[in-house]
């Protein structure tokens, strides 16, 4: 009997030593870490501007000339048969980048002033499907020369992509109007190749 | 693989972001490095070509500034202009790469850090689509870059800030958050009012702040709604992140007319 008892209280005393082994909980940590990552893309269309029609560029263009520019003689101006619309993708992970605009003048047979920077103009505008809605925190159209650090907060794009349309300084009073600031190219400007740099940089907060 | 599908998940929040999937694609697009004088830190950064075109990609420094208002708008300047920049403190290798279609490229880095630092130093580094062939004979070239934001800072850095020059306006309250500290602040504020006896009455969230040391950067708190005549508090918290909080408690009378006062602060 006392032999029977012994064995049992043994094998109790070695169950509750086992059982915290068996019984205790295992905590496994899952975690991944998502970057604030950044990313740009463009897409260049050219349009025609009689009938807005829109003609896709070849991935990676980034030139974008006016040229064949013809003179109007009821204005007395150099006017191009095209703009640009100019599509920018802007790709987040854990926060959405910003993206600023700043033009750079480049070579101005004018001299010091008036450069195509003077006869130029980007308009901003945000697109959702097929809505357009102008950006009239920045302009919505400014002249070229005019963008320093153009900054568009990811928070004015939630849900769409930002379009930025290039053209020349025509005058126009049409909506969005050219501002009033701006000027044409005419047989008032030296005859040369006028350039500049659109610089457009996506960076996180 | 984890990180080959962490990927995956970013470009598709790309494509649900905007319409066309990036072309340069930065995996990091902001370091932040906590450092003492004289520690040596390298590190890396990947970039990706999602294009099925290769891309030609040089890589530089420039400083950077965040300016009036502060809500993130930037001054990008050259390399060593900035009075906090760390540009000669970082190195990076290549400075120059071709990444074919869909490649990639990791970008090395190395920080040396001074004997002595005092304060935050920053820059950004700069990947660039770039080809001579690129360029525009006439008209404009369009120039794209993605960046990777630098903040260096001391390990003993210090996070101090104040709410002050609290004025009412016609339908709300202003202030500034001022930073006293020695790093850049970001702050992340809110605020309530209270009635006497503890009910809130309205909630909101001022947009983000980010707030280089010395300066100052505006907050504004619309009354959403006219506050009827009585006593209240205005309590407003900034988060500075890292568990460091400002707290500012303003006491507000209301008279019969709906005009309101300014009747105490405390932080």
């Amino acid at each position: 009997m006392k032999t029977k008892i012994s064995i049992v209280v043994a094998g109790l005393f070695l169950l509750f030593q086992v059982a915290p082994v068996w019984a205790a909980p295992t905590t496994f940590t899952v975690s991944a870490t998502v970057p604030l990552a950044t990313g740009i893309s463009i897409n260049v269309s050219s349009v025609n501007s009689s009938t807005n029609a829109f003609t896709l560029q070849p991935s990676g263009t980034t030139a974008l000339s006016f040229d064949p520019m013809t003179f109007n003689t009821t204005n007395n101006i150099y006017i191009p048969n095209h703009y640009f619309a100019l599509d920018f993708g802007v790709t987040g992970g854990g926060g959405s980048p910003d993206v600023s605009v700043t033009y750079n003048e480049g070579t101005n047979p004018n001299g010091a002033t008036n450069g195509l920077g003077f006869k130029a103009t980007a308009t901003f505008a945000k697109e959702v499907g097929t809505t357009e809605t102008l950006l009239t925190a920045h302009g919505p159209k400014k002249r070229l020369i005019d963008l320093s650090s153009e900054h568009v907060a990811f928070t004015e794009l939630t849900g769409a992509y930002l379009r930025i349309y290039v053209g020349a300084w025509t005058g126009s009073t049409v909506a969005p109007a050219d501002p009033t600031n701006g000027q044409p190219f005419s047989n008032a400007d030296a005859a040369g190749t006028y350039t500049g740099s659109l610089v457009v940089t996506a960076v996180v907060n | 693989m984890i990180a080959r599908v962490i990927f995956l998940a970013l470009c598709a929040v790309g494509i649900l972001t905007g319409e066309a999937k990036a072309q340069l694609f930065l995996e990091n697009g902001k370091e932040t490095l906590a450092v003492s004088g004289g520690d040596h830190r390298t590190g890396s950064l990947l970039i990706h070509n999602t294009s099925s075109e290769p891309a030609d990609v040089k890589v530089y420094w420039e400083d950077f500034e965040y300016k009036s208002p502060y809500d993130g708008t930037k001054n990008f300047l050259p390399a060593g202009t900035a009075p906090a920049s760390a540009s000669q403190w970082v190195t990076f290798s290549p400075q120059i790469f071709t990444m074919p279609a869909f490649g990639q490229q990791t970008i090395e880095y190395t920080v040396n850090v001074p004997s002595q630092v005092q304060e935050g130093h920053y820059g950004v580094l700069f990947f660039e689509r770039s080809s001579d062939s690129l360029k525009s004979d006439a008209g404009v070239t369009l120039v794209t870059r993605v960046g990777c934001l630098f903040f260096i800072e001391p390990k003993d850095k210090v996070k101090k800030a104040e709410i002050q020059d609290i004025r009412l306006k016609q339908d709300s309250l202003t202030a500034n958050f001022v930073n006293q500290g020695n790093v850049i602040l970001i702050p992340r504020t809110t605020y309530y009012i209270m009635q006497e006896g503890g009910l809130v009455l309205l909630r909101g969230e001022s947009k983000k702040l980010y707030v280089p040391p010395g300066a100052s950067a505006p907050i504004e708190i619309p009354f959403k709604k006219p506050l009827s005549s009585g006593h209240y508090t205005l309590v407003v918290n900034s988060d500075l992140e890292e568990g460091d909080v400002v707290v500012k408690e303003i006491g507000l009378t209301a008279d019969a007319t709906g005009q309101i006062t300014v009747d105490n602060t405390t932080s």
